[in-house]
């Protein structure tokens, strides 16, 4: 057995002692290793290192320790501060994830583009109608807003338009097509349906359908969600008695 | 009674006493015990006692140049360590006088 085996298996033994007092003794070892001539018998002369390290604790009175505390103290300081350091930027790291992926900032903006005033328009194929909402950034940073999903059985053919950025909740335009745009903290934008009532390929539920909320496409970093603003009142859109949905494409 | 449990009953007093002849290291305090006939008493036992002392404050090290190679651990003994040393000496006189009264034929 080598002086450096030696050396690092009586600091195995040693393990649960204070990093510093350990790195002590086993200086003071390394120290003595160095004194002794060369073709000494380690073992011979020191005995196997758990005797070595169990006869100076016994001489040094260092008793064994156990638990948390004494894990934690037997490390190198640096070591523990890297460790602190490493856990603290991956809990960082998935609380930032977290955040994101939960970041969610855009609201009603205050102001809506309805049809109607009752909350129910009803169906006539090739009926004008534009219908939308304005949006607001309500949290700390911009968001890119990517589109507005159709509504699943909307019976509409038409358009997704918007206007500039909205000083107050009203709804003006000028108005212009849909296009990707960013949405800066506290800004406001009108979002609407543009087009007429028509029916669908894949058909039109009978009696009425209703539009309990908005569907807007955004991204934020490295995340693209649909959030869905509820609206209220809700807009239905009713079909006459014995009306039968011809699709016009 | 085996020999070297006697040893290790008074080791931390001939400790102190090769100390106090003057600074010295590891390696030449063990080497001092064995030729005083400490032969019994292992080095972890030796290392381990010093450590004790300079713990308890009897005794403090410096780090001083060798001219073998790295740096070595000099030891000296404190007011304190030469006030445990007085007073072991004066314990041992008394128990190896009585002792000796007793096992005299």
């Amino acid at each position: 057995m080598t002086s450096a085996e030696y050396l690092r298996s009586v600091g195995y033994w040693l393990r649960d002692l204070p990093w510093g007092v350990r790195r002590d003794l086993l200086e003071e070892l390394r120290d003595h290793l160095n004194e002794l001539p060369d073709d000494t018998d380690l073992r011979a002369r020191l005995g196997s290192p758990d005797e070595y390290a169990a006869e100076l604790r016994s001489a040094a009175g260092l008793r064994r320790r156990r638990g948390v505390a004494a894990f934690l103290r037997a490390r190198r300081p640096r070591n523990l501060i890297l460790a602190a350091v490493a856990l603290t930027a991956i809990g960082l790291a998935i609380g930032g994830v977290v955040w994101v992926q939960s970041y969610q900032p855009i609201g009603f903006g205050g102001g809506s583009l309805n049809p109607v005033e009752e909350g129910s328009v009803v169906f006539r194929q090739g009926r004008p109608f534009q219908f939308g909402i304005t949006i607001k950034n309500m949290g700390r940073f911009p968001v890119r807003v990517l589109g507005v999903p159709e509504p699943p059985g909307l019976p509409f053919s038409g358009r997704v338009m918007m206007s500039g950025e909205l000083r107050d909740s009203g709804v003006h335009g000028p108005y212009t097509r849909f296009r990707p745009f960013d949405l800066g903290p506290g800004r406001i934008r009108l979002l609407f349906y543009k087009g007429v009532l028509a029916c669908r390929p894949h058909g039109t539920p009978a009696g009425s359908l209703g539009l309990l909320d908005f569907p807007v496409r955004f991204s934020f970093l490295w995340r693209t969600a649909t959030v869905r603003i509820p609206l209220d009142p809700g807009l239905a859109v009713v079909f006459p008695k014995g009306f039968r949905c011809r699709a016009t494409r | 009674m085996e020999q070297t449990q006697l040893l290790k009953g008074v080791l931390e007093l001939a400790v102190l006493a090769v100390i106090a002849r003057g600074e010295t290291y590891g390696y030449e305090i063990l080497s001092t015990l064995e030729s005083a006939g400490f032969d019994g008493v292992g080095d972890a036992s030796v290392y381990g006692t010093l450590r004790r002392l300079e713990q308890a404050g009897h005794l403090e090290s410096r780090l001083a140049a060798s001219d073998s190679g790295p740096a070595r651990k000099y030891y000296s003994v404190t007011p304190s360590g030469s006030e445990q040393l007085q007073a072991g000496t004066e314990t041992w006189s008394r128990i190896n006088g009585a002792l000796g009264k007793l096992v005299q034929p």
